[in-house]
């Protein structure tokens, strides 16, 4: 592919990348919040699965803005801005990082304590989960995550406080709705016009924390399993999905669909690197090895096995036998060059991966 | 409404006895292993998929997908099967990643979740135990091996790269304690995809999205029954690396692994690591699902195009190649098969004849010195006749001899018969060979009892590479492809026997008549054949080329039918057998016999490639196939019947489908036209059977290959309509601004249409910013302002109906423009007229006719509605008489706009109420349904105008992306959403009010719907729909239209 393919492709890639963002899903959080005005008065933010920190950086870059323009005028309090993911990512001014599993409570206590054991005022998650390219099974994954996160929300979010969640509009998606709306008085969900309208995400605008009576916080999935089979089993029909769709970002700003030509609004195009590399790919050690040996795994006959005699099984590999049988072949017919294999991509499909950089595993 | 017939993700199968189960969607198939026949469907786990079926004692059968488990008894005797539903269909609250039964009771199942917990459970008293393992953590793959509680042994693959080993031993019944991990593999760098273990060879075999398989030793001191999991030590034994995607799943037997992936590869590899075989077996689409039948000698595959194929499981290579013995020091030439099947081996100057593999020695030598330093041979089509030609232009014929076993070669004449070198040469029948000289100089000769007659000379025009490689003969045609990948047609003579002296030269011509330049890329045209009246050509650009022999006036000619994309780097030959054509050719280091009826590779033998001489000749359902390698010969016999077993399940599109289209529907025929993300279009139709409940059935007709990138939309103009046949123009659009023409007729003279009653011919190619190898010339040239992403996102063909010529085609472009394109049916060309800049990519496009006036509607990612007017603009570009393209549209502005949704419009129907009076429905990204009447006049001051009479509208119908609309009748809409619902609607328009009610709702199988299209109806007079997205669905509505 093209190294500038993708800038031609998406308008808000290639201003991600102008702008400094780490990934373009920054602007999702920038035109959620023009809508919805999700950072007003807000002085504690947490960021939950937030490699590679676009999101975070957007807090960031909002809260302490917001900070030193009433600094001018009135008094106020410095934010704190706390990002948590599994894996570590580079730092980010203004931005305290926890590497943690949000599934357990003691990352919860952590963040409480960087608020001096306040609650927080919003609890934002753009995770996204590894993907089978089941659709159902993704979509499952998807809202397993999501309730793992308000799971956690439940824990650290003051009442009153605002949750935004990345959600898979698809098949059973009422039945979410449901379940934030017991946790929350206003939910409805947002797509910035910087998410695809050919993609199936969207994001859950859950305002106003107000748990429901007798909810024991970080006891979601009993009290969820409790709930599906009582009350959300009696709501039927129009009742389980009455949640206002909103589109956020007006006509204005750039639409994620189009495709801009490469000089646009005037600007004299310029190439610029990504802010942040890519996180590995789980396959980056098999295209290393290939590489290393040689081997064109692509080939009819071609593997690579290596024979662990290790006795432990954590031991680390050794013993490759490379089993290349075309190797010695004099013969190879010429490798013809597709011709879509080289710049060509599917654009849009069912967008459940955007990019690497958008993307970072639970 | 009801399904009547899926096809998507094939997520799993599983072999009992003489019998295939395989879960389509939430149905449950029964196939016949032997015969192909689907024998029955069960509607199983509606709503859920069904990802996973289990087999317990006595065809005791677990189905399960999702959250929903249902259990079977087949009772299974001889020729019919019985199913017996077990219980009540279970619905869980978590999601189902593995089932297993307890073989020792049967009647107790343990199911894995997918948040790391198991449960027990009875299935009669309806009693269970739920354990839940101390990590918890969201599963992606796992299974349960014991067949007992006491024995149980959960192996949980998990998001965090590891597999955990666990037992319920531990937990008490009534204890909240969790089962702690006993063991944590650790050896993948991705999510574990899936983890089996093969309680005969105590091993564990994972498989990861880091593109590995790994397997791991259970090292158990005796033969000890029980395991002790916590203590025992266990082995990473082998990684083995093969895929080039994530692996699925992986089955292990004996000393053999099977293992699928997401590049629609299966390996076959031994548990020591080597691979043995490497199918592509659902090419471009995930392969789901794989089982090996009990007798081990068929893997079954599943995949993500639908299909399921069954394929030979060799052990370790039965058929051994034969090297044929000779002198190692000489390197043979030549091979082929003579017609008795005696093998032919040319080695410097030296002719070999082997009877047989077994043969030490050659049984004749013939010494044909001339020809030892440089040599070019070829059989005759009959393979009794063997020419050799040399470099000083001296032809050599020798003639098989068979006597009782006896068979020898002998020579019947030799003569000089050109003054060059030849080059090369080809048989045109069995008695007439075209030899090629210097320079392109061609040469027709005859062989007329046992002495050489000169026919016709000819010349190839100045090349590169003045080479033929291919010739046939059609009648008085003689048409030849060379070496630089060009096709040239000679006027020649039959042949000198039935034709007189003048009449032969009045047809004859020593330049090429027609011809076909770099039609087969500059690689070479490898061979030509005529099958019936159309000629095919092979070439080294992978594809086959279709022609049709037209005559007209008594001149024949060649016009250009469509090409087919072949899954091989090289196309080679094709060879005709009774019922099917095959097509030979390499890929890479493989030798591939591919199936033109089946559509799907039936051969691969790795041979070093199709550089050297080989040969390869059908007999008696044996295929045997000769080549040189390494300077030895090697012979490889190979039945085609282990090869020939039925295909279960026909496949469809590998990936998306964006759009289907209704090319010919009446009562007895439903063909469709469809293309998507696979880059294909496919032509296929489906078939109801007359009883009442039959399944329906479908069949591709066609399938079009050319679109270099995905296919989003399709448009149809009907051209002709008879009785006998219908032709249509289909215009197809999608990625890389490319736009496709083609012609299909569907001739109507049979009950069952097949393959042979379609005919398409691929009328051109359109890229707005021309093809990748224009625009390099370009940059080189000069400036450079492209932009290859632009997509061609919806396309209204529209008919000049007094200029019928003139076809006008609206493109909707992701560029933010409404392209115009004007089309000309007779003279075939195409112009881009003009453009409109609207700046929002734009989603949909329609066009109609409104009082003589042409009206365009185009809706765009604004969820904005805009009515154009374009007669006027369409006259000027028409007047700019085709020349130029129209550069004054900008201010060309819409007569009306309605805001309609607040993000794109994905989907809308369109039809005329009463005069000036029109229902449109639209449904957008935003869940919104509207459903609209608009008044379509004229202001006073004659311009016209729209404006809104009605207006209904939902957003709560569906809570996802409305992807289809299709009014039906004169009341009713049906929708379809992502959110997997197909919605049918009734509505009234009554004194300016417009009421909506919801008639009836069912979900379909379908993933990422994509939008819906109606057939007229069946014979009974019932609505079927195809709703399509990742596969597709018919659904039949017996709710009777008003």
């Amino acid at each position: 592919m093209g190294k500038t393919s993708k800038d031609k492709r998406d308008i808000y890639y290639r201003r991600a990348k102008e702008e400094g963002w780490r990934a373009r899903s920054a602007f999702k959080l920038l035109q959620i919040d023009d809508e919805y005005h999700i950072l007003d008065g807000v002085t504690k933010a947490v960021d939950l699965c937030a490699a590679p920190g676009s999101w975070s950086q957007a807090l960031s870059r909002r809260l302490h803005e917001t900070c030193k323009n009433d600094k001018k005028t009135a008094e106020s309090v410095n934010p704190i801005i706390i990002a948590v993911d599994l894996q570590a990512m580079a730092p980010l001014e203004g931005v305290i990082q926890i590497q943690g599993d949000i599934t357990n409570a003691a990352t919860a206590e952590e963040i409480l304590k960087y608020f001096a054991n306040e609650q927080a005022d919003l609890v934002v998650c753009d995770g996204a989960p590894d993907v089978t390219g089941l659709h159902d099974m993704d979509i499952f994954i998807q809202s397993e995550l999501l309730l793992a996160a308000l799971n956690i929300t439940t824990l650290i979010l003051r009442s009153g406080g605002t949750f935004v969640a990345k959600i898979f509009r698809a098949k059973d998606v009422s039945t979410l709705y449901c379940q934030l709306k017991v946790f929350f008085a206003e939910v409805s969900c947002a797509k910035p016009s910087s998410s695809r309208n050919s993609s199936i995400e969207a994001f859950i605008i859950c305002k106003n924390y107000s748990p429901p009576e007798g909810y024991v916080p970080n006891e979601l999935a009993s009290f969820l399993e409790k709930y599906n089979s009582t009350k959300l089993a009696s709501l039927t029909g129009i009742n389980r999905y009455v949640i206002p769709f909103v589109v956020c970002g007006d006509l204005d700003q750039p639409d994620s669909d189009t495709c801009y030509p490469l000089n646009f609004e005037g600007k004299e195009y310029k190439y610029h690197e990504p802010t942040q590399l890519p996180i590995s790919p789980p396959y980056a050690e098999a295209i290393a090895l290939a590489e290393k040996e040689n081997v064109n795994l692509k080939k009819a006959d071609a593997s690579i096995v290596i024979h662990n005699t290790a006795s432990k099984c954590e031991s680390s590999p050794c013993n490759k036998q490379i089993t290349e049988e075309a190797k010695n072949d004099l013969a190879t017919t010429p490798n013809r060059k597709k011709e879509d294999e080289e710049d060509e991509g599917p654009i849009e499909k069912f967008d459940l991966v955007e990019s690497f950089v958008d993307f970072h595993i639970m | 409404m009801i399904s009547k017939f899926i096809s998507t993700d094939v997520l799993a199968v599983l072999c009992l006895e003489d019998y295939i189960l395989a879960g389509i969607g939430c149905t449950l198939h029964i196939y016949s292993r032997f015969s192909g026949e689907l024998k029955e469907t069960i509607n199983a786990t509606y709503p859920d998929k069904i990802h996973g079926i289990t087999k317990g004692l006595c065809n005791r059968i677990a189905v399960y997908g999702a959250k929903t488990l249902c259990t079977y008894d087949f009772i299974i005797h001889n020729d019919t099967i019985q199913i017996a539903q077990l219980f009540e269909t279970h619905r869980f609250m978590d999601w189902i990643i593995s089932v297993n039964w307890l073989q020792k009771t049967n009647d107790v199942i343990s199911v894995l979740f997918a948040h790391n917990n198991l449960y027990v459970f009875n299935v009669f008293e309806k009693h269970y135990k739920d354990v839940k393992c101390v990590e918890r953590c969201i599963l992606y793959g796992g299974s349960i091996s014991g067949t007992c509680i006491e024995d149980l042994v959960i192996f949980s693959g998990t998001l965090f790269s590891e597999t955990l080993i666990w037992t319920i031993r531990s937990c008490n019944e009534d204890s909240k304690t969790r089962a702690s991990v006993l063991q944590r593999l650790k050896g993948h760098n991705g999510v574990i995809s899936s983890v089996t273990y093969d309680a005969f060879t105590k091993t564990i075999c994972c498989t990861s999205d880091d593109r590995t398989i790994t397997l791991w030793k259970v090292k158990t001191t005796s033969k000890e029954h029980f395991i002790n999991w916590k203590s025992v030590e266990i082995t990473l034994t082998t990684t083995m690396y093969g895929h080039n995607d994530k692996v699925w799943r992986a089955v292990v037997r004996e000393n053999i692994v099977v293992s699928i992936g997401q590049d629609s590869l299966i390996c076959v590899w031994s548990t020591d690591g080597k691979l043995l075989n490497k199918i592509e077996a659902h090419p471009g689409a995930c392969i789901w699902s794989i089982d090996i039948t009990e007798d081990n000698n068929t893997i079954i595959t599943g995949g993500g195009d639908g299909a399921i194929y069954q394929w030979p499981l060799e052990h370790n290579n039965v058929e051994v190649d034969i090297v044929l013995k000779y002198d190692k020091t000489r390197i043979p030439k030549h091979v082929g098969f003579l017609n008795s099947g005696t093998i032919l081996i040319f080695i410097e100057g030296r002719m070999l004849l082997y009877r047989n593999k077994a043969d030490d020695y050659p049984r004749q030598f013939i010494n044909v010195p001339k020809y030892s330093s440089y040599c070019v041979m070829q059989l005759s089509p009959s393979r009794e006749y063997v020419a050799l030609a040399s470099k000083d232009g001296f032809l050599n014929l020798h003639k098989e001899i068979i006597e009782g076993d006896d068979v020898q070669l002998k020579q019947i004449v030799e003569k000089k018969v050109m003054d060059s070198k030849i080059f090369s040469m080809r048989w045109l029948s069995n008695n007439t060979l075209l030899l090629c000289g210097v320079k392109g100089n061609l040469k027709i000769i005859e062989i007329s009892s046992n002495e050489i007659v000169s026919q016709t000379e000819h010349i190839l025009p100045p090349s590169r590479d003045c080479q033929i490689t291919a010739a046939v003969m059609y009648k008085s045609l003689m048409i030849c492809g060379d070496r630089a990948g060009s096709i040239y047609i000679f006027k020649t003579v039959e042949s000198t026997l039935n034709c007189t002296k003048t009449a032969c030269k009045s047809t004859y011509a020593r330049e090429p008549v027609q011809t076909f330049p770099k039609i087969h890329g500059s690689l070479g045209v490898q061979s030509c054949a005529i099958i019936g009246t159309n000629l095919i050509s092979a070439g080294r650009d992978g594809t086959l080329r279709f022609y049709e022999l037209l005559k007209s006036d008594g001149d024949m000619s060649l016009r250009v039918l469509c090409e087919k994309r072949m899954p091989m780097d090289w196309v080679s030959n094709t060879l005709k057998t009774d019922t099917d054509t095959f097509v030979l050719g390499f890929k890479e280091v493989e030798f591939i016999i591919y199936s033109m009826v089946l559509r799907r590779i039936l051969l691969r033998i790795s041979c070093g490639g199709g550089h050297r001489s080989w040969d390869c000749k059908l007999a008696n359902g044996c295929i045997k196939f000769i080549y040189i390698r390494d300077k030895q010969v090697y012979l490889v016999n190979r039945s085609l019947h282990s090869e020939f077993l039925p295909i279960l399940q026909n496949g469809f599109h590998a990936k998306e489908i964006y759009s289907v289209q209704r090319l010919l529907s009446n009562s007895d025929h439903n063909i469709f036209i469809s293309g998507g993300e696979d880059c294909t279009l496919r032509i296929f139709s489906m078939t109801e059977s007359t009883s009442d409940n039959a399944i329906c059935d479908f069949n591709t007709l066609d399938v079009l290959d050319g679109h270099i990138s995905s296919v989003k939309s399709i448009a149809i103009l009907n051209t002709k309509n008879t009785n006998m046949f219908s032709r249509n123009l289909i215009f197809s659009g999608g990625g890389r601004a490319q736009l496709r023409i083609s012609e299909i007729t569907v001739r109507l003279n049979r009950e069952v249409l097949g393959s042979e009653d379609i005919s398409c011919v691929q009328l051109m190619s359109h890229m707005l910013w021309g093809t990748d190898q224009q625009r390099r010339k370009s940059v080189q040239s000069q400036q450079y302002y492209v932009d290859p992403e632009t997509r061609y996102m919806d396309i209204s063909a529209y008919q000049d109906p007094v200029d019928k010529e003139q076809v006008f085609l609206f493109v909707a472009c992701s560029d933010g423009y409404l392209r115009i394109f004007i089309y000309n049916i007779i003279t075939d060309a195409i112009l881009l007229g003009t453009s409109i800049r609207y700046n929002r990519c734009l989603l949909k496009v329609h066009s109609f006719t409104h009082r003589e006036k042409i009206i365009v509607l185009t809706m765009a990612t604004d969820g904005i509605i805009n009515f154009w007017y374009l007669s006027p603009l369409l006259t000027q570009v028409v007047d700019n008489t085709y020349k130029n393209y129209l550069d004054n549209s900008q201010n060309i502005t819409p007569f009306a706009s309605f805001k309609l949704h607040q993000s794109g419009i994905n989907s809308f129907d369109f039809k005329i109420s009463t005069e000036n009076v029109y229902l449109l429905t639209t449904g957008g990204d935003d869940n919104a349904l509207n459903l609209i009447v608009v008044e379509v006049f004229n202001l006073p001051n004659g311009e016209l105008s729209a404006k809104i009479i009605s207006k209904w509208n939902s957003s709560s119908i569906h809570s996802t992306q409305i992807t289809g609309l299709k009014f039906h009748g004169t009341n009713k809409l049906y929708s379809s959403g992502t959110d997997q619902k197909i919605i049918s609607l009734v509505y009234s328009f009554d004194k300016q009010n417009l009421l909506v009610r919801e008639q009836s709702t069912i979900l379909t199988m379908i993933p990422d719907v994509q939008g819906l299209t109606l057939c007229n109806t069946n014979r009974n007079g019932d609505t079927l729909l195809c709703v399509y997205g990742k596969g597709f669905e018919m659904i039949t509505d017996y709710s009777k239209v008003q």
